[in-house]
């Protein structure tokens, strides 16, 4: 073997050596995996339909504190609206010749009344959050253009819609039904808190 | 001396006392004897244009029945359209003919195609392995493929293809590897550029005109990872092109200063624009570009004005001294 191709080889050798280090220990970034979330780590309640096909289909409401989850009915033509001011659900109910708003209580998933016309300005549901997705990242951004959260986007792992939940926090749903929690302005590996829907139409957070 | 036919070419070169006259006999007849048998120029693209049609014909037509077979036998069509090219291949090549060698070439290079449609039917329709992994396996396959032909047949058209089939594999790694940014696979061809060159040097790859202008390319590609914003990656692109220009002094391939200078023209506006974003007019950009691509040609060109080879070791690496 010649003095060239001996340096060639050794110096071939050198250069895969240190692009392997480079992506081992620079490049690679694990994919986020779901924490579990502990029962008292967050507060507040998500909503969310389930979408069933034709059938009638239903809203499931999680409470972050115990990541317990309670389903109320939701007709075919229904809607999650937002929150009242007492923390109950509002779901609205469309009929050919009318729209009616129900009360639903997040901890039973029982119907509690429904809302008075002259109530329904404070009941609507919060702004929405622009999800992005960028080479592997989700972007979430508040429409206000307040503060936006981003973080790696997990294996498979695809967020249709994202609400804000107080001012701090977003909560996001994926197409599997998922219930995941991040921050505003933070790098974080979202919690999931629930995950045995099988659908989505339109999410709401309640701090 | 251009412009002369083969015996005023030699008349010169006897007078000039260069050759012998019976040299000059001797070439005259070997080159009379070399032409004789040798088809005129325009058979060659006329056969490949005739095969190209053949060939588009033949994929149109597999295009409209190719849902209506069985996996098996699309597998088998691919296994026997692979064959069919590297039969062809070894066949020509058994020919002395020039023209019969760039054919058997084509012919290989295509049938890395048919390896690689082969092993993705089985893999991802036959076996429907994961996806991920089949890609990848895919890829390797080719790879393997392209480097046994290259070994077999060190031509450009092998080389070019095993430069491909790492493009395919490289392209691959985001699907095994969890690679959170682009600029990964930016590092990836710079090394397989730097051991591309490394190699080519040493005349491991050969020819070595395409050994070098594929590992430039390689180099240059570093670049991509600024298409995420950061000017880093642009900046390394530079810095290649510089490199390129520089080595085009050392080793006297003109190859490398265009590809040099290729990689200045394209990475410069690029790492200005994501340097001053909005705030320099475009017209400036252009103007740091030529400026600077000016400077490098005529300063390489001074440097290898000045470390000129000696005539017997021209287009020769210098590292052979």
């Amino acid at each position: 073997m010649t003095d060239r191709r001996l340096i060639a080889i050794v110096g071939a050798g050198a250069v895969f050596v240190a692009t392997i280090l480079v992506i081992v220990f620079v490049a690679i970034e694990p994919t986020p995996e779901f924490t579990s979330l502990a029962p008292g780590e967050q507060s507040g309640f998500v909503a969310y339909a389930v979408d069933q096909g034709d059938e009638p289909g239903a809203v499931r409401i999680v409470d972050l504190a115990t990541t317990d989850a309670v389903e109320a009915e939701l007709g075919r033509d229904g809607d999650i609206v937002g929150w009242d001011d007492q923390g109950n659900l509002i779901i609205a109910e469309f009929t050919p010749s009318a729209e009616r708003l129900i009360r639903v209580d997040p901890t039973s998933g029982e119907r509690v009344g429904s809302v008075e016309p002259q109530e329904r300005d404070g009941a609507f549901e919060e702004e929405p959050v622009w999800v992005d997705h960028n080479e592997g990242n989700i972007i979430l951004e508040r429409e206000d253009g307040v503060g936006f959260a981003s973080f790696p986007a997990p294996e498979s792992y695809d967020v249709y819609e994202a609400r804000t939940m107080g001012d701090d926090r977003i909560v996001f749903v994926d197409e599997l039904g998922r219930v995941a929690v991040t921050y505003l302005g933070e790098n974080v590996t979202p919690v999931m808190v629930g995950d045995d829907a099988l659908g989505w139409w339109r999410i709401a957070a309640r701090p | 001396m251009a412009g002369l036919d083969l015996d005023d070419r030699l008349g010169v070169w006897e007078e000039a006392g260069l050759i012998t006259g019976d040299e000059a006999q001797r070439i005259r007849v070997y080159e009379t004897e070399a032409h004789e048998h040798e088809l005129p120029g325009w058979v060659e693209p006329v056969a490949y244009l005739g095969a190209a049609l053949v060939a588009v014909a033949l994929f149109l037509f597999g295009v409209q029945v190719w849902d209506r077979i069985a996996i098996w036998g699309q597998v088998g069509l691919a296994v026997v359209v692979t064959i069919v090219l590297l039969g062809t291949g070894i066949a020509l090549r058994r020919s002395g003919a020039a023209p019969a060698q760039r054919a058997a070439s084509f012919a290989w290079f295509l049938s890395i195609a048919g390896v690689a449609t082969t092993t993705a039917l089985v893999l991802f329709d036959a076996l429907e392995v994961d996806p991920d992994s089949a890609i990848v396996m895919t890829a390797t396959v080719s790879l393997t493929a392209a480097v046994g032909l290259y070994l077999l047949a060190r031509t450009s058209l092998q080389q070019i293809g095993m430069a491909v089939a790492t493009v395919f594999l490289i392209s691959t790694l985001p699907a095994v590897l969890p690679l959170a940014e682009v600029w990964m696979i930016s590092i990836v061809f710079l090394a397989v550029g730097v051991i591309w060159l490394l190699f080519t040097w040493a005349d491991i790859l050969t020819p070595p005109t395409s050994g070098w202008v594929l590992g430039a390319l390689f180099m240059i590609m570093v670049g991509f990872g600024s298409f995420e914003g950061a000017a880093l990656w642009s900046g390394f692109g530079i810095i290649v092109g510089l490199a390129l220009v520089w080595l085009s002094t050392r080793v006297d391939r003109r190859s490398l200063l265009g590809l040099g200078v290729l990689a200045l023209i394209v990475w410069i506006p690029t790492t200005v624009t994501n340097l001053f974003e909005e705030s320099i007019a475009v017209p400036v950009a252009i103007l740091i570009t030529g400026v600077v691509t000016l400077t490098v040609v005529l300063a390489a060109v001074r440097i290898g004005r000045h470390e000129a080879p000696d005539a017997t070791e021209v287009g020769r690496p210098h590292g052979t001294r």
